[in-house]
């Protein structure tokens, strides 16, 4: 642990002591927002808040190096995704064995009017969207949080703002 | 502000799921490395079996071992920690038992606590400035012994408390190993204040450590040296003044300076820490116990040599008396051989140093009928052990 004091930690970089954003700190402000961005992602929260836990679990045992990189919420959020996706590769699993019946996305307001705006869009145009306008990511940040180009990026956001716009009626506000 | 952003603000602003705390997330990640070890063991246990088979099938032993190695990764010490492990024990002569440095406290081992013999118990934090300093003095004491990886873990101590901002380090993920004992560091807490006022919680103390922390240190000070059951500190041993304004590597350059003020207060408490260490090295001792300096010291704490080798009242057992003597004499003997076994069970250290004792009791039974010379009605004592070695646990009776 090298907190060195309140909101910042200090770290031996190639023989130098280098100061970053101590984990508290940071986890402190992105949580909520994560939260937010994997349940408009997923539409489920249960799912939003095993994947988010999980990654802030992960990133707190590496913070030393996670602290480090250039996006460190990029990080938390492409194993808080691949999280979220492989618990729901197993729930669906379980459900295809177990005969369950799937549950429906519940959410509360103002979640679920939302969800029922993004939930017609793709899983990928969802991401793309919650990425760039909930968690306020960069089109190059959110190529790599979801390991494509940014012009892949870019043009998935640019047909989802067309689609929403479309459900929405008023394409100058996206 | 785009008017998705806008709706999902009130996301953010009124949280859908409440956000857990890190001490959540530090048990997640335990359950996780739990699953992971026990996913392997099985594995392993399934790789073993494989390889058993194989070679019995072949009829033959293989011709080399296969077996797993696990990989460590030890991290390079930086140059101070380094200067630190290498003070030279003509610098250590030169300082000497400086007048402002406290002296260990010798205490009488206890049976309760029998689970500290043979290892050096530190329960510090990282926001604690005294911790700071007596860091730096059992980097320097401990080193003589054995050595560290792994000490990478740079803090500061608090920015609000005494002695603000103390350059140290955090023994946690510090690795030790000596050939004359274990040394059982744990940092209780960060340097993170937390909203009760306190600093956010890092690793909770052993059971052990927990009951010599209640039995010798009930002010609850830290830091709290445990040196083997027989020596403690409480606090720092010296003022942590003379680290005030220094660099780590300021540090590490003054130890080896005999008359500078940080080679004085850490140095001078090494000495002492070196001479109560050196009653804990069982056979061979290193150079660094035959030293003047840690012959004074040794005076000084009023050990003299290993305190197993001390001969008084308890450490010999006894003599059984004849039959036929008078019940106040088997009595006498009775508490004679009572409280020889107490202090052979306080003093008891595993022969084994991959075995750990971890309960010694010492327990009484009213003789109904006589036996082996010892006459009805008087009380005989025994004394059990509970310890393990490696996987196993044993449990043994003996008198």
């Amino acid at each position: 642990m090298d907190i060195v004091s309140g909101q910042r930690i200090g770290l031996v970089q190639k023989g130098e002591l280098v100061f970053v954003e101590s984990f508290d700190a940071w986890y402190s402000r992105e949580h909520d927002r994560m939260i937010a961005t994997l349940v408009l992602s997923t539409g489920d929260i249960e799912l939003a808040v095993e994947g988010v836990d999980e990654a802030c679990s992960r990133a707190l045992e590496r913070w030393k190096r996670i602290s480090a990189m250039e996006s460190p919420t990029g990080w938390v959020y492409r194993v808080a995704i691949n999280h979220a996706h492989r618990v729901a590769r197993r729930k669906s699993m379980e459900q295809r064995v177990f005969r369950k019946q799937a549950s429906m996305p519940d959410l509360p307001a103002p979640a679920g009017e939302l969800w029922e705006l993004v939930a017609s869009l793709s899983e990928r145009q969802r991401q793309v969207v919650m990425l760039r306008h909930v968690a306020e990511m960069t089109e190059n940040e959110i190529g790599e949080v979801l390991g494509i180009s940014r012009g892949t990026v870019s043009s998935t956001l640019h047909d989802a703002h067309q689609r929403l716009g479309r459900l929405l009626n008023d394409d100058s506000e996206l | 502000m785009s008017q998705l952003t806008r709706l999902s603000q009130a996301l953010i602003d009124e949280p859908l799921a409440p956000r857990p705390n890190v001490g959540y997330l530090w048990t997640r990640s335990r359950r996780r490395h739990q699953r992971r070890r026990s996913i392997t063991a099985g594995l392993l246990a399934l790789v073993v079996i494989g390889a058993f088979s194989i070679t019995k099938i072949e009829g033959s032993s293989p011709s080399s071992p296969t077996l797993l190695k696990t990989k460590t990764t030890n991290v390079q010490l930086a140059s101070y920690y380094l200067a630190a492990g290498a003070v030279p024990n003509a610098t250590l002569e030169a300082v000497g038992l400086p007048s402002k440095v406290a002296v260990p406290t010798k205490i009488t081992p206890s049976v309760a606590t029998v689970a500290t013999n043979g290892v050096v118990s530190y329960v510090g934090a990282e926001y604690c400035p005294y911790c700071a300093i007596q860091r730096w003095a059992l980097l320097v004491a401990l080193s003589k012994f054995g050595s560290f990886t792994n000490l990478d873990n740079q803090v500061l101590s608090s920015s609000t408390d005494v002695y603000p901002g103390l350059a140290s380090w955090s023994f946690i993920g510090a690795k030790y190993t000596s050939a004359y004992f274990t040394f059982d560091p744990i940092e209780v807490t960060s340097s993170t204040p937390n909203t009760g006022g306190g600093y956010q919680p890092l690793v909770k103390m052993s059971a052990a450590q927990q009951r010599a922390f209640s039995k010798y240190n009930p002010q609850a000070e830290l830091p709290f040296l445990d040196m083997g059951n027989h020596y403690i500190t409480l606090g720092a041993s010296a003022s942590p003044s003379v680290l005030e304004g220094l660099t780590l590597g300021d540090i590490g350059g003054d130890l080896s300076k005999a008359t500078s003020p940080v080679a004085q207060a850490i140095d001078g408490t090494a000495n002492y820490l070196i001479a109560a260490l050196c009653t804990m090295v069982q056979g061979t001792t290193p150079p660094i116990c035959s030293t003047l300096a840690t012959h004074l010291a040794s005076r000084a704490l009023g050990a003299g040599l290993s305190p197993t080798s001390k001969t008084s009242s308890t450490t010999v057992a006894p003599a059984q008396p004849p039959t036929n003597a008078p019940m106040s004499v088997w009595k006498k003997w009775s508490d004679e051989m009572h409280a020889f076994l107490l202090a052979a069970a306080a003093n008891f250290r595993a022969p084994n140093s991959g075995c750990t004792i971890s309960r010694i009791d010492v327990t009484g039974e009213m003789l109904i009928k006589p036996l082996l010379g010892v006459p009805a009605g008087v009380m005989e004592w025994g004394m059990s052990l509970t310890g393990h070695c490696g996987p196993k646990v044993k449990a043994n009776r003996v008198k």
